[in-house]
């Protein structure tokens, strides 16, 4: 089924297995990571508080929103800028 | 728009607790800008622009910037209830600007309209075929040379996608463990234009294939377990551009580190991390720090829903940018 933003997700009962056993795979090699690349990596990601405003429930999908906005009785809060809000901008 | 607007607390609860939030981009829904295709989406929403730059937009704006970027309070109907560049806005400022909206949706409801499944479907975005791994880029300028304002001390952020075909030309280079290769072309090409650059305070300008004067990127495949391969790169690149407002120079020479792991059954991206350290200089015009100063870039893979809707920002802007995005090329030869 599609979750809230339109993307398909496997079925987790019949994946299970098959995604351990690659996440314990993958896990190994990445172990060979050189360590001061992942602490490098770290300092660059954004830290919590320059997230806060991920937390907020974003759809992406306007038409979904307007259905959403019917049903809640809510407005919407349109957050558009030169350069999706949630990836570049 | 502030860091302290966006990440304010007690905003994105009130946010979160009253509103559908709705997250989006010029290039989908005012595509004429950006030269994209027309949709459902952007039709209705053109209708709601207009509405919202009539009521509420400051005088002259619509006509200087054509652009429909901005904060709006609307109702599923199209009704407008509030629009606000935001701009230098304080959270509480915007927090009670929502709360008088709120107010006047309650005041007015919108009327009851159809918003079928199948117009719904046909807006959702999702992650193309083609795409093996997506990545989120992330870049900050050095602690070493920024000032404490917000625009040194901002995050530029991005998705980047590899594909399959780069997937399977870096597995068929790198059958032999150890043996040293270069990374395909237009992968390389993809990065050194489109993805290594200062997005700290706005989307920067991407270079062109006859800017970029050196890059050189070569792996090596160091292990294999199982469907699993995993490779070590080491990239040196140099750009250098020229910007389209004022032609002011802008650039950046640096290095990179990648370290990611291939599934070989899957031809996709199981795991990738990729840090990089670099040079940059121009776009003052933004808020760059003036000379040259540091920036360091961080790349994760990802596989959520946010990274399956939104595209990387020059593979989003129209077709022609989509297919460039996917084969680009650079003048600089490899090795140099």
């Amino acid at each position: 089924m599609p979750d809230s933003l339109g993307v398909h997700r496997p079925d987790w009962r019949t994946t299970t297995s098959a995604l351990l056993a690659t996440a314990l795979a993958i896990g190994a090699a990445a172990q060979r990571a050189p360590r001061d690349l992942e602490e490098h990596v770290r300092r660059v990601l954004p830290s919590k508080a320059e997230a806060r405003w991920l937390e907020i429930p974003w759809q992406t999908n306007l038409m979904r929103a307007r259905q959403l906005s019917q049903q809640q009785r809510k407005p919407m809060f349109i957050w558009l800028m030169d350069g999706h809000v949630l990836g570049c901008t | 728009m502030s860091r302290a607007l966006i990440n304010d607390p007690k905003l994105n609860r009130y946010i979160a607790a009253n509103f559908v939030p709705v997250a989006a981009s010029i290039e989908r829904l005012q595509p004429s800008r950006y030269g994209g295709d027309e949709s459902d989406s952007s039709r209705w929403f053109g209708r709601v622009a207009e509405r919202a730059f009539a009521e509420f937009a400051p005088p002259g704006w619509w006509d200087t910037f054509q652009t429909y970027q901005g904060f709006y309070v609307v109702g599923h109907d199209g009704a407008v209830f509030d629009y606000k560049v935001a701009w230098g806005l304080e959270p509480d400022d915007m927090t009670d600007a929502l709360a008088e909206a709120s107010t006047q949706y309650r005041r007015h409801p919108p009327r009851r309209v159809v918003i079928s499944d199948h117009v719904v479907r046909q807006a959702e975005h999702v992650l193309p075929k083609s795409v093996a791994g997506a990545l989120r880029v992330f870049n900050r300028v050095t602690t070493e040379t920024r000032s404490d304002t917000d625009a040194h001390n901002g995050i530029g952020r991005d998705h980047a996608w590899i594909y399959r075909e780069d997937v399977i030309a870096i597995l068929d280079a790198g059958r032999q463990i150890r043996q040293r290769f270069d990374l395909p072309a237009a992968l390389v090409a993809r990065l050194v234009r489109f993805h290594l650059l200062d997005h700290a305070r706005n989307v920067s300008e991407d270079f062109d294939a006859d800017q970029v004067q050196k890059a050189q990127f070569r792996a090596r495949c160091i292990a294999v377990e199982g469907d699993l391969a995993t490779f070590s790169v080491q990239g040196t690149y140099r750009s250098e551009g020229r910007t389209q407002e004022d032609g002011e120079a802008f650039g950046v020479v640096g290095t990179i580190d990648l370290r990611f792991v291939l599934d070989r059954s899957t031809k996709r991206v199981a795991r990738f991390r990729g840090y990089g350290r670099a040079t940059a200089w121009g776009q003052t015009g933004n808020g760059a720090p003036p000379g040259r100063y540091g920036v360091e870039f961080a790349l994760v893979d990802v596989d959520d829903a946010i990274s399956a809707a939104v595209p990387p920002f020059y593979a989003g802007l129209n077709p022609a940018a989509a297919a460039l995005y996917r084969t680009p090329t650079v003048d600089a030869a490899p090795g140099r």
